[in-house]
């Protein structure tokens, strides 16, 4: 039986009918309905009157300290309600008021006043308030693809599969997830529901980067044919895998820019280049050392330039070639921060930040054990990353690498906690709160 | 399944005239879907028919409340069900009621022909289900919601509402498989 047989199984089928306890309705007569309508057309004039006819119409100012206190004690104090109703209005309300941090301080600021319920709800909205800021992290560990909130509540599995889930990507609306699985790309929904799986003739597709609009893929793959070639792949994420590259191309890392029209890949040779999806108008950017180290290339949120990085050095390139910004020594796992001003990076097993024009870069761990793959919050105030650094295992064995763990800390690189327990492998990827 | 919103709206309208029967009438129409919804939330018999009661009460004083909200009563009537069971779920009493009965009678057979054994291993899948697949089972395939109306009863987005669909599809498979060797 599979999951078609058991649709077409509950179409033959209808629920066992309810038990026949139903307590009365309240009788209603007649003209309680009519008076309902009245009043209700006289709240709607009423409500009429004061956005037309009201003599002239004054610009909204920001609610101040105080109003806004009212307003809030207002809210809190409906959370005490006898009726249900109420109560949840109240909870609603609470959620749309809750926009922004000197509001959260505000409530942070009421808590004590509440009784033992209303004050477990409050604190339950403060942290889904909090959660649906940050985002959640997704994170790989052994078959599974799991998911984890920012504090490390509420850990669950999001996939799982008889490959590695290895290198998820968030498409830009947040709503598909791509990443390898042996020698597929695996699509996923946000609760892991596979939705896709593209490319599977392929030999090991890596390094996916999303269009703009969400609806196509670029990536690489090994050649079929010859084990050192290396070519890259655009694609509708429902239709055609297309090869942008060719059979002895041996061309990797693409990236798609922010407007869509160009993708940025490399070459063997450590030649940055351009194309555009369709593969037309394909030319050099810079040029790097990339003897030994996998290339990044990342653009910039204006999508005017790139961040390439290599094995020596990284460098802001724009799209005329010129070199914007430098910094010297080998970065691994860069990524932009969501406002764009700031790259956070790994180097020499520490996670480092670094400005957007490369010019002040700044240690946030100092650790002996590795730190590795870290990844900015979607509101940018948190970074995760993965550590070894509270494996109790000695090194001195040779290739003896120490277990990783998924930690955050705040941007800044204060507090790290870790969240894990389980080791996990790749690098971590902040994901939309949908509850 | 699917009942025609108009009809639901014409009923209520009578039922705020005065027409006592047209209320047993949306009662007749909606209860089972939410009587089991109520114990995929619960599981717990008689807390789920206390929920269905409670859900039409507020039906019954809030009708004007539910036909501005959607031209059909089922997610009003749904959305409901779920806040008293979140509700209840934060007393004592129904914590101490949790599990109290619950039977594994969630469906029967609509037509001829469905194999007994099969209808029972469906029963004992469906039991088994996690919550939010119950829910989605309940609220698509058996009230009829469309993913867009089950999403806003659910406060959860449509591709949320679908993947929870098709995971217990497949959960159900997987499970009335089992079922099957066993």
């Amino acid at each position: 039986m599979n999951e078609n047989d058991v649709e077409a199984l509950l179409e033959t089928t209808a629920l066992v009918p309810a038990p026949s306890s139903r307590r009365a309705p309240p009788a209603v007569r007649p003209w309680q309905g009519r008076l309902m309508t009245a009043a209700a057309l006289l709240v709607c004039a009423a409500v009429l009157a004061a956005l037309f006819v009201a003599p002239s119409r004054v610009a909204p100012t920001a609610p101040s300290q105080d109003e806004l206190q009212k307003t809030l004690d207002a809210i809190l104090k409906r959370l005490g309600d006898e009726s249900i109703e109420a109560r949840d209005a109240a909870m609603k309300e609470l959620r749309g008021f809750l926009d922004g941090d000197a509001k959260a301080e505000l409530v942070q600021g009421r808590l004590s006043k509440l009784g033992a319920d209303a004050r477990a709800r409050v604190e339950e909205e403060l942290e889904r308030f909090v959660s649906r800021r940050h985002g959640r992290i997704a994170y790989q560990s052994g078959l599974e693809l799991r998911v984890v909130d920012w504090n490390g509540r509420n850990p669950g599995r999001l996939a799982a599969d008889r490959n590695p889930p290895i290198g998820v990507e968030w498409a830009p609306d947040f709503s598909r997830a791509a990443y390898t699985s042996g020698n597929c790309i695996e699509v996923v929904g946000p609760d892991g529901e596979r939705l896709k799986r593209i490319n599977c003739g392929s030999r090991e597709p890596h390094g996916v980067s999303w269009s703009p609009d969400g609806k196509r893929l670029t990536y690489w793959t090994w050649s079929t044919g010859d084990a050192g070639c290396r070519k890259v792949w655009v694609g509708e994420v429902d239709g055609e895998q297309k090869q942008l590259t060719d059979e002895q191309s041996l061309e990797t890392h693409p990236r798609w820019s922010p407007d869509g029209t160009w993708i940025a890949f490399w070459n063997d040779e450590g030649s940055l280049l351009l194309m555009h999806p369709d593969g037309r108008e394909r030319h050099a950017l810079a040029t790097l050392n990339t003897k030994g180290v996998e290339p990044t290339c990342l653009w910039t949120r204006d999508g005017k330039a790139l961040l390439a990085a290599g094995a020596e050095d990284a460098r802001i390139v724009q799209l005329d070639g010129r070199e914007r910004g430098r910094l010297e020594g080998w970065g691994w796992n860069w990524q932009w921060s969501p406002d764009g001003t700031r790259l956070v990076f790994e180097r020499e097993n520490n996670i480092w930040v670094v400005d957007g024009d490369l010019k002040t870069a700044k240690a946030l761990t100092a650790e002996a054990r590795e730190n590795r793959s870290p990844a900015w919050s979607l509101d940018g105030r948190m970074i995760a990353f993965l550590s070894g650094r509270d494996d109790p295992r000695e090194r001195g064995v040779k290739g003896f690498s120490p277990r990783l763990e998924l930690y955050v800390m705040e941007a800044g690189g204060a507090n790290p906690v870790r969240l894990t327990t389980e080791g996990v492998q790749s690098r971590p990827s902040w994901m939309r709160d949908e509850r | 399944m699917a009942h025609e919103p108009a009809a639901d709206a014409a009923l209520l309208a009578r039922y705020h005239a005065g027409d006592a029967a047209a209320f047993d009438e949306l009662y007749a129409r909606h209860k089972d879907a939410l009587y089991h919804h109520a114990r995929a939330l619960t599981r717990d018999d008689g807390l789920a028919e206390d929920l269905l009661n409670e859900s039409f009460l507020e039906l019954a004083r809030q009708g004007d409340a539910a036909r501005s909200a959607s031209s059909s009563l089922a997610p009003f009537l749904h959305t409901v069900l779920r806040r008293r069971a979140a509700d209840r779920r934060r007393s004592d009493q129904s914590t101490r009621r949790r599990e109290a009965g619950f039977s594994q009678q969630w469906v029967r057979e609509r037509s001829d022909g469905v194999d007994p054994s099969q209808l029972a291993d469906l029963n004992r899948a469906l039991g088994l289900l996690p919550t939010e697949q119950a829910e989605a089972v309940v609220l698509h395939a058996y009230a009829g919601l469309t993913f867009q109306e089950a999403a806003d009863v659910l406060d959860a987005s449509i591709n949320t509402v679908a993947s929870r669909y098709r995971a217990a599809l497949k959960r159900l498979a997987e499970l009335m498989n089992e079922g099957s060797r066993a």
